[in-house]
């Protein structure tokens, strides 16, 4: 499971810079991670109770929007339009 | 070298990027198909320098030791090359006074800095900046020879011989890599441009951007619900059969 989640971060980070060719791709990419982030922590909060059960795919969706692995690709997205932004800029110069 | 042969010019070969393409639309005079971004830069600097027809430039070539089996070879650079820089660059080229296509004699060695007409003709999909600038001669070239150099890449100089047999170094021209962006051409033999500073039409950039936010909406939830489903399963691998975990 942990090599999954390895390859899954490859195959995000390959698939982001194929696909995330404009810079609108790139703040979407960002709004929507950051949002499922929030939703994700709210949903959340409070911990469910023991006992109560959750459909599988919207327990995905909840544990893996609060999950470091989120958190890790917003801060991927962030750092490559920073050094996309100082690219525009040293190209523009 | 003589004269060129016009018919010779109509029909070079430009090699780059191991590939081989051909000019079908005479790159002397009149309208061409732009190629790529070399050629384009080439194409247009030579238009800006107007040195064209005077140089007697017949082909097209790659520098010694660094072209295709069977292409004339370069001179190497003198270990001493003629400083030709005769005049400081201008504060602001654009200056009134200053005439923007200077006549090209005093230029050389002039650093001359100008939106080449086919920039502003053609789309620049990455918003970057599209400009050429002739930084200075320093290079011998063969007199009727123009020399592409060296690497083929975005970054790469282009030098252009004249006939005293100097030559003038572009700057890069700083058009990004656009992925995967294809411009189709009705030439046969410039269909296929992968060349990293092609321009795509603009159908294949709002393709392109339209596809880019399908994928920046449909992506990152896709990876969530997939690091959620093994953060699950990982969860539950490490609890052992009697509801404890391991």
């Amino acid at each position: 499971m942990r090599a999954g989640l390895v390859l899954l971060a490859f195959a995000a980070g390959l698939g982001y810079r194929s696909l995330s060719l404009t810079w609108t791709g790139k703040v979407v990419t960002l709004l929507v991670l950051v949002t499922a982030a929030f939703v994700g922590a709210y949903t959340l909060r409070p911990i469910p109770a023991d006992g109560e059960q959750h459909p599988i795919a919207l327990a995905s969706f909840m544990y893996g929007a609060v999950s470091p692995f989120t958190l890790a690709l917003i801060g991927a997205v962030i750092a490559d339009m920073v050094f996309a932004q100082r690219r525009r800029r040293a190209n523009l110069q | 070298m003589g004269k060129p042969d016009k018919s010779s010019l109509s029909h070079s070969t430009y090699r780059g990027l191991g590939r081989t393409r051909s000019i079908k639309e005479p790159v002397i005079g009149g309208e061409h198909e732009v190629l790529s971004g070399h050629q384009a830069t080439l194409i247009s600097v030579l238009r800006h320098a107007k040195r064209w027809p005077d140089a007697g430039l017949g082909s097209i070539f790659w520098p010694a030791g660094r072209g295709p089996p069977g292409c004339p070879t370069l001179p190497h650079p003198t270990a001493d090359p003629p400083d030709v820089l005769l005049h400081p660059r201008p504060r602001n080229p654009q200056s009134p006074g200053r005439p923007r296509h200077a006549d090209p004699s005093p230029a050389l060695g002039h650093r001359q800095s100008s939106i080449p007409a086919w920039c502003a003709a053609h789309p620049r999909p990455c918003g970057d900046s599209c400009t050429t600038e002739v930084i200075g001669a320093s290079r011998p070239v063969e007199d009727g020879h123009l020399a592409l150099d060296p690497s083929g890449t975005v970054n790469g100089m282009v030098s252009m011989g004249y006939a005293n047999g100097l030559s003038a170094e572009l700057r890069p021209i700083p058009i990004r890599q656009c992925g995967r962006y294809r411009r189709s051409s009705q030439h046969g033999d410039v269909r296929k441009m992968t060349s990293p500073n092609q321009v795509a039409a603009p159908s294949d950039i709002r393709k392109g951007a339209a596809l880019s936010i399908i994928a920046a909406l449909l992506g990152p939830p896709l990876v969530i619900f997939l690091a959620g489903f093994l953060t699950i399963q990982l969860d539950l691998s490490q609890v052992g059969a009697n509801g404890c975990r391991t």
